[in-house]
């Protein structure tokens, strides 16, 4: 058990469990045991919801590499979904919520895994090819603040209606950034570094590379961030 | 576990998948903590940056950029 | 013209920005006008003894009301408090002899050009000045000066602006300073700001020549003005997001940030001192001068500079 404050427990959880990703991305060669990594910081440390904080990035290892997933991994996925089920639409559906277990539910069918009837995935997430993230045509500072909540759909094989609106919107995205880095928001500047990387290739950001740099010398210490930075320079430059 | 932890957990674990940008930027962060060395630098204001004045956000961040900048 | 995502998207016409930004001038100016004794050099002590500071505020101060004339938006009691401001300035200049008599004590100062250029520019000429200026801008010395870079650009503007010959390369100097160096947006501090904001007046004459800029930091500044804009706007540093706001109105394509003027107006006081943000003004007016006189005088020169552009708005591309 990491500590016994429960808010500060499953944040802690997140820290090890990001970490671990973070490990996974950068040392492709090395095995990604997922399901033992959330057993280690276990239940009463927070595992599922370090998972379900994490969201679709813990699949990234398998997603963005040659690491095939057991059942034990996947198994480790659905038990954190189902003890940390998305609310219910009614009476308010959650954008935020619906966009995440949208990305989970695509990653894990990248994956060869149906889990569109999972118990706790959000209803509005099972089907459909629009997203429940995009967030039309708000200013760009608030726009790119959502965008930063939502960096886990940034990812390849996420094609939807929020990553349309990251290439749409890149010089606002660049702002965002920017803007995120002068506030030392770290985390919220890498999440929106890592939506840059995701089009690197065909419409490049010349400051994509030295603001990697400059946040993961600042944000030293900051495990989330750090995952977002290892998303980002791993989806930037594919090996495949 | 005790079913007010898993909920306790179940609300933290929605506050984290929520979080956005962080609400204020610490006292350090470059364009507030150098302000009043920049105004004294660029002579707006008197010789002496305060004047007397309180500073308008008590950060200390502030003021140890000023001390800084005194020592060397 | 408005399109998703740029800060002209803000939800403020025109017209409010417009109507906004002439309260904060009239406001700003009667201010500036009831307090402008407090402007007035000392006559107690030699001419090479007035301070730096004193002589900075009464030239800044003749540099507001010689945009407010210059630019003609204001309305008739802005107007004719600039027309009060800037004769009281040039009499405390003595008619320009001051600044003679400066540049005779220290022939190798530039700070005395700089300072008659603000007012050569609107029709205040000394002959004796000139006739100095002209020989001093002659020399091997005048050209190497030992500036920061954005002030080498002031020299040269005020070069300009009097007259005479220039000899520097403007692009080169350019290439110095923050701004012409295009840095990665997130290294700003406020230092630097200062500096870009200079860079962007010399280069411009004051909004007077928005094609003075060159076109790759004109673009350079419609991408990241916006996000300077937001974070000092955060912070409610008053005198430099004037300064910012300013420097919008200084480009080809000027970017006019109606939403922040209201956040401006919002912290001018009621007697239209604009506050600097950084420090708390004192109750009494002569001691809150010292610090907060130099946000009100930039709030002048910003608003003056968006009615102008709202009004006119940008010359056509070359």
């Amino acid at each position: 058990m990491l500590t016994t404050s429960p808010p500060a427990r499953v944040e802690a959880a997140t820290r090890v469990l990001a970490a671990s990703v973070t490990r996974a991305l950068n040392s492709p060669d090395h095995p990604f045991p997922l399901a033992r990594r959330v057993a280690e910081i276990g239940d009463d440390g927070g595992g599922p919801g370090a998972v379900r904080v994490v969201g679709a990035d813990v699949l990234a290892p398998y997603l963005l590499g040659d690491r095939v997933p057991g059942h034990d991994d996947i198994e480790a996925v659905r038990a954190a979904v189902r003890e940390f089920p998305a609310p219910p639409p009614a009476p308010h559906p959650d954008p935020v919520w619906a966009a995440r277990d949208w990305a989970l539910v695509r990653a894990l069918a990248v994956l060869g895994v149906d889990a569109t009837e999972w118990e706790g995935v959000c209803a509005e997430a099972g089907d459909g090819s629009a997203d429940p993230g995009a967030t039309g045509s708000e200013p760009w500072p608030t726009w790119a603040v959502g965008m930063a909540r939502l960096s886990t759909l940034a990812l390849p094989h996420l094609e939807g209606a929020t990553r349309t609106q990251a290439l749409a919107r890149r010089t606002d995205l660049a702002r965002g950034m920017a803007r995120a880095m002068l506030r030392r928001d770290h985390h919220t500047a890498a999440r929106l570094a890592r939506w840059l990387a995701l089009d690197q290739r065909s419409a490049p950001e010349p400051l994509l590379g030295s603001a990697l740099d400059h946040l993961a010398l600042l944000g030293v210490d900051e495990s989330r961030t750090a995952l977002e930075i290892a998303l980002a320079r791993r989806i930037a430059q594919p090996e495949h | 576990m005790a079913m007010s932890t898993v909920h306790t957990d179940r609300i933290t674990v929605d506050d984290l998948v929520h979080a956005g940008e962080n609400t204020e930027m610490p006292s350090y962060a470059a364009p507030q903590g150098a302000a009043l060395l920049a105004l004294a630098a660029a002579a707006l204001l008197s010789a002496e940056p305060d004047d007397g004045e309180p500073i308008e956000d008590h950060d200390e961040g502030v003021v140890q950029n000023l001390a800084c900048a005194q020592a060397f | 013209m408005v399109t998703n995502g740029n800060p002209e998207a803000a939800p403020h016409s025109d017209a409010a920005t417009i109507r906004l930004a002439h309260r904060v001038c009239d406001d700003s100016l009667d201010w500036l006008d009831r307090v402008r004794a407090l402007f007035a050099l000392p006559r107690d002590v030699a001419d090479h003894e007035i301070t730096g500071d004193a002589l900075k505020s009464l030239s800044e101060l003749a540099l507001a009301a010689g945009v407010v004339r210059r630019e003609a938006v204001s309305g008739p009691r802005g107007a004719s408090a600039a027309e009060r401001l800037l004769d009281f300035a040039w009499r405390e200049f003595r008619e320009g002899d001051l600044l003679y008599q400066l540049q005779r004590h220290t022939p190798a100062a530039t700070h005395p050009l700089e300072i008659y250029s603000m007012f050569a520019a609107v029709g205040y000429r000394h002959a004796p000045f000139e006739r100095l200026a002209a020989h001093l801008g002659e020399l091997r010395a005048w050209r190497v000066p030992e500036h920061v870079p954005n002030r080498r650009l002031a020299v040269v503007a005020a070069t300009r602006r009097v007259g005479l010959p220039a000899h520097d390369d403007p692009a080169a100097l350019t290439g110095q300073t923050w701004l012409g160096g295009t840095p990665e947006p997130w290294m700003l501090d406020a230092n630097n700001a200062y500096g870009l904001t200079h860079t962007v007046f010399h280069l411009t004459d004051w909004g007077a020549d928005p094609e003075g800029l060159p076109p790759e930091l004109e673009e350079y500044l419609h991408r990241w003005l916006c996000v300077w804009v937001e974070v000092f706007k955060e912070t409610g540093f008053w005198d430099l997001l004037a300064e910012l706001l300013a420097v919008g109105a200084c480009l080809r394509r000027p970017l006019l940030f109606g939403e922040v003027w209201s956040h401006l107006a919002h912290a001018q006081h009621d007697d239209g001192m604009v506050p600097n943000g950084v420090t708390r003004p004192a109750e009494n007016t002569s001691v809150a001068f010292r610090n907060h006189h130099h946000p009100t005088i930039v709030a002048v020169v910003a608003a003056t500079l968006t009615v102008a552009r709202a009004l006119r708005p940008a010359p056509q591309p070359a």
